[in-house]
């Protein structure tokens, strides 16, 4: 992790309430390792990294970007959110829906493009958005 | 004619697509499988993954997490791995997670008041859930930390002997709990 100046790491915060002592004598020392702790350190870096890809592949790693709503309502927008919900209760749980989240991938860019070149597109595109957000938040 | 080849290439491109859901259905059945994970992880999508995250306020903190799912709720979820021989949980994961769980709030999202401690141990792996601190106990082990590490309080050893027993300062502490007979 890259060092940030007069940032805590929340490592160091959780290693204060383990010991410290310890923490006091590491800065003043530098950090020590038996070798049991560096075997131990490997181990769990391999872990991490291995966990990390696999989770990454299999753990629904699907892009989570709602690319018609956010450049209608924005990122963080409960609207956006209610069709992010929508989407993983509803759709992503039968295959008629992955299928038709898939196409909304591939498609939605170039509608995103239009959008923003064409405000009258924008208009009538909100308008339906507008009306689904509404049906699914009831 | 051409209708029946169309409706046939359709056929074939539909029985496609299915396919490879089904395939990357059955390698996530196996890794949820081999994972035990809690169920309300199993139908989470993966959110950030060995990700950094830092905040200004209300402290200036920062970290790498390891893995953050958000839940079908829209709820958010904190995943530590920890390598140990034994499956538990130490105060310093509850600490860890809980600073983790304050940058994420100020960065706007949604956090449970939980997390998952995924202790990967000889015998296997094991998702477990940990309460976590609230923002005033998380900030107050904050300022303790900035405190001890600017001398302003004297620092404290280790509550319990066993936590000095595979100390590396050992030689270097005044405190450490065998030194006396303590």
């Amino acid at each position: 992790m890259k060092k940030k100046k007069g940032y805590l790491s929340a490592t160091t915060i959780a290693q204060r309430s383990f010991c410290e002592k310890q923490m006091i004598l590491d800065k003043r020392f530098g950090k020590q390792e038996t070798d049991i702790q560096r075997q131990r350190k490997e181990r769990g870096d391999e872990e991490h990294l291995r966990h990390h890809l696999v989770a990454r592949k299999f753990g629904t790693p699907r892009d989570s970007r709602c690319f018609i709503a956010t450049e209608l309502y924005g990122n963080t927008a409960p609207q956006t959110e209610a069709l992010r919900v929508f989407r993983d209760s509803r759709l992503l749980t039968c295959l008629p829906g992955r299928l038709f989240t898939k196409v909304y991938y591939d498609v939605s860019p170039s509608i995103v493009h239009l959008m923003k070149k064409s405000p009258t597109t924008k208009k009538v595109i909100k308008f339906v958005i507008d009306r689904i957000v509404r049906r699914i938040s009831h | 004619m051409e209708l029946v080849e169309l409706l046939i290439l359709c056929f074939f491109l539909v029985l496609g697509l299915y396919g490879l859901d089904a395939y990357r259905r059955e390698q996530r059945r196996r890794f949820i499988l081999k994972e035990r994970m809690p169920k309300e992880l199993q139908s989470a999508r993966l959110a950030l993954s060995e990700s950094y995250i830092s905040t200004d306020a209300p402290r200036k903190m920062h970290g790498a997490l390891d893995q953050f799912y958000r839940l079908t709720d829209g709820v958010h979820v904190l995943v530590d791995t920890k390598t140990r021989d034994q499956q538990r949980v130490y105060r310093k994961d509850i600490v860890q997670l809980s600073v983790y769980s304050l940058i994420l709030r100020r960065n706007g999202y949604k956090v449970a008041n939980y997390g998952y401690v995924r202790a990967v141990s000889p015998e296997g792996i094991n998702y477990i859930k940990t309460p976590l601190l609230n923002d005033e106990e998380t900030v107050w082990e904050y300022d303790r930390t900035e405190q001890v590490l600017s001398k302003k309080v004297t620092p404290m050893a280790a509550e319990h002997k066993g936590m000095c027993a595979s100390c590396p300062q050992q030689i270097n502490c005044d405190q450490w709990r065998f030194a006396s007979g303590q």
